[in-house]
């Protein structure tokens, strides 16, 4: 199957630089997220993948084939509009059979093609109906179809199910994890949504501001982001972000120290990102106290922010529900954290993984860690 | 609940009213011209009007058979039907092209497709006559088609593309991905989208040939005449055969409703519903 390379892509409205410099490669048969906030370039590189926008310079290759300058319907590709973009005055067959009554195939194979795509999305009993008639659910599934029919190396999904109830959203999004391994084809999707990025894809591509800040596994990107960027954006509840001090190898919070680390680096400020997940109250002193002063109850968790005392710093974590009779609201809590949790950026907000702890290195400093 | 009740029923007797008050205004000028048509020269110039008349059709076959005005009809069926046919032709490519393409003083053209309709057509009369004389074709079919053209095509242009604006532009991309050519989007996708609006200025230009008076009076003489020129020729000094006039009035109007309401078949709202979200 294809792959899709971009090679030093840049893109301009105007004077306008929305893609700065791209450089990415998608994986034959992968399921690569682009997610990033509005306004990141992240449809831009979707529409230049399918040839809706010229790239204004570098190359796009799919399958080996360079297609900067080909038309979108020779590169090879499907795309599932945001807005599903259905032919309102055509039925669903023939909406999912126009793009091949355009390639001028046989009517009966059209037939054929149409009724398995539709097979394939549980639709053969809706094929006579206009799209009016059909629900959000139907309508998005009529739209895969219509990407299905065509056999494309590539498909393309620009937020496609951002028009649909939460519930229905993940039934769909479970339907377009299943199509991808039923049909193992290569699938680029965009989406602000991080659970769908989350949940789907076998590759994240995080993006800001017109570039990839990092392009990794789900897992990675969670667990060992590179840039606080990515580290803030990915992950709900935010991240914690806490300022720490480094004074040749010993690391502290709120002039508290709490691990040492073999540095060169003699002085300087950092900043200490803290996933919800990696605070847990802790009944003696722990590195950080203060009052709840919010809490959110999902059920199988429990999230609370909690004011840090003397400090203008607001941090959440996730509590179990046994706890949850430890947190009503201005209640004094401890916190603590286990130092290896701890991803530490630098003021730029770059990834500084020379000074963290991992579990084969033993702390020096452990005494207030657990509290 | 009572009060209430009372209130609603007010408000809605008084609606009736007002209605009704519109209606007769709007129906009976059409009352009065069937009915003159119906009557002689002396019951239609009675005072006070006969509400109740001896009912002829002697005006319908002295216009029609004795005057010919069935050949104006068709005169004007000729004129009405080619020119809404050549501003639908012209004018969808032209208004798609608006709506879709960028090009170079495109908001230029759109405002000067409507300057021609700032102009009183009575300034144009006279240029018009001059240059249709010197290239002989006056009293002819095309002479009026064509003039009639340049007054629709502006409205055809502006109706449609409005239409054609508000047609999402996803329908166009997503069959550009399936390789539709700009020509097969606007063929299959967007004509068909815009059918309320393409019936709609089919209507307005329509109506616009098929009564316009003055230019019919001053390009055309016999071959070419249309109804409403004829109509008004029935006027002669201080002789006005009313009866005749709305007949012929009649005869003119008949068409335009059965065209409306063969046109009004295709501005079924909410034909988009469904093509997007």
């Amino acid at each position: 199957m294809s792959a899709v390379v971009f090679s030093g892509v840049t893109k301009s409205f105007g004077s306008t630089l929305v893609i700065p410099n791209l450089d990415l490669t998608v994986e034959s048969g992968s399921f690569t997220v682009l997610v990033g906030p509005s306004g990141c370039g992240k449809s831009t590189v979707l529409r230049m993948i399918a040839g809706l926008e010229d790239v204004s310079s570098g190359r796009i290759s799919i399958d080996g084939e360079d297609v900067t300058d080909l038309e979108p319907s020779s590169r090879g590709i499907a795309m599932v509009f945001q807005s599903y973009a259905l032919y309102p005055h055509m039925t669903v067959a023939e909406n999912i059979g126009f793009g091949l009554k355009l390639g001028k195939l046989p009517k009966t194979e059209i037939e054929q093609r149409v009724l398995e795509a539709a097979t394939t999305l549980q639709l053969e009993n809706l094929l006579e109906r206009r799209p009016r008639e059909l629900s959000g659910g139907q309508r998005q599934r009529v739209a895969i179809g219509r990407a299905i029919v065509r056999q494309p190396k590539v498909f393309l999904f620009d937020e496609p199910l951002s028009n649909l109830d939460a519930k229905l959203r993940v039934q769909t999004r479970a339907e377009i994890a299943q199509l991808h391994r039923r049909i193992k084809a290569t699938f680029i999707y965009v989406t602000h949504d991080q659970v769908e990025a989350m949940t789907m894809s076998d590759r994240i591509a995080v993006m800001m501001d017109g570039e990839i800040l990092q392009c990794d596994a789900p897992s990675v990107i969670y667990e060992d982001p590179d840039d606080i960027r990515v580290a803030e954006f990915i992950g709900s509840p935010k991240i914690n972000i806490l300022p720490i001090e480094h004074n040749e190898g010993i690391l502290s919070l709120f002039g508290r120290s709490f691990g040492r680390v073999s540095s060169v680096i003699k002085k300087d400020f950092f900043q200490m990102g803290l996933r919800p997940e990696a605070l847990c109250l802790s009944k003696s002193d722990g590195m950080l106290s203060g009052s709840i002063v919010h809490v959110e109850n999902l059920g199988a968790e429990v999230y609370a922010q909690v004011d840090l005392t003397d400090q203008d710093v607001r941090v959440t974590f996730r509590a179990s529900p046994a706890e949850r009779h430890l947190l009503s609201l201005g209640a004094l809590v401890s916190l603590r954290f286990n130092p290896t949790d701890a991803m530490i950026f630098d003021a730029q907000g770059e990834r500084q993984r020379s000074l963290e702890f991992s579990e084969a290195k033993p702390l020096k400093i452990a005494y207030d860690v657990y509290g | 609940m009572r009060a209430v009740s009372q209130k609603k029923r007010n408000s809605t007797a008084s609606q009736g009213i007002l209605l009704l008050i519109i209606l007769v205004f709007c129906i009976f000028p059409f009352y009065w011209m069937v009915t003159t048509s119906l009557k002689d020269q002396i019951v239609a110039l009675q005072t006070p009007p006969a509400w109740v008349f001896e009912v002829t059709f002697g005006n319908y076959t002295e216009v029609l058979f004795k005057d010919g005005v069935w050949e104006n009809l068709l005169n004007s069926l000729i004129i009405a039907v080619c020119t809404t046919f050549l501003s639908i032709f012209l004018g969808c490519p032209a208004a798609f092209a608006l709506a879709r393409f960028e090009f170079r003083g495109k908001k230029d053209l759109w405002f000067w497709f409507i300057t021609n309709r700032m102009v009183s057509p009575i300034v144009l009369a006279l240029p018009f006559f001059l240059i249709v004389r010197n290239l002989k074709l006056l009293d002819t079919h095309l002479v009026l088609i064509l003039i009639y053209l340049t007054f629709n095509l502006p409205i055809v242009i502006w109706i449609c593309t409005d239409q054609f604006r508000a047609i999402p532009r996803d329908l166009d991309e997503a069959a550009v991905i399936e390789g539709a050519s700009q020509w097969r989007i606007f063929r299959s996708i967007c004509l068909p989208l815009a059918a309320p609006g393409v019936a709609v200025s089919g209507i307005f230009s329509f109506i616009f040939s098929w009564n316009e008076l003055m230019y019919a009076l001053v390009l055309t003489r016999n071959n070419a005449k249309t109804a409403p020129a004829m109509a008004v020729s029935f006027m002669e000094g201080y002789n006005l055969p009313y009866g005749k006039i709305m007949a012929t009035s009649t005869l003119i109007v008949i068409p335009v409703i059965i065209f409306a309401l063969i046109a009004s078949k295709q501005l079924v709202r909410g034909l988009t519903m469904g093509a997007v979200k």
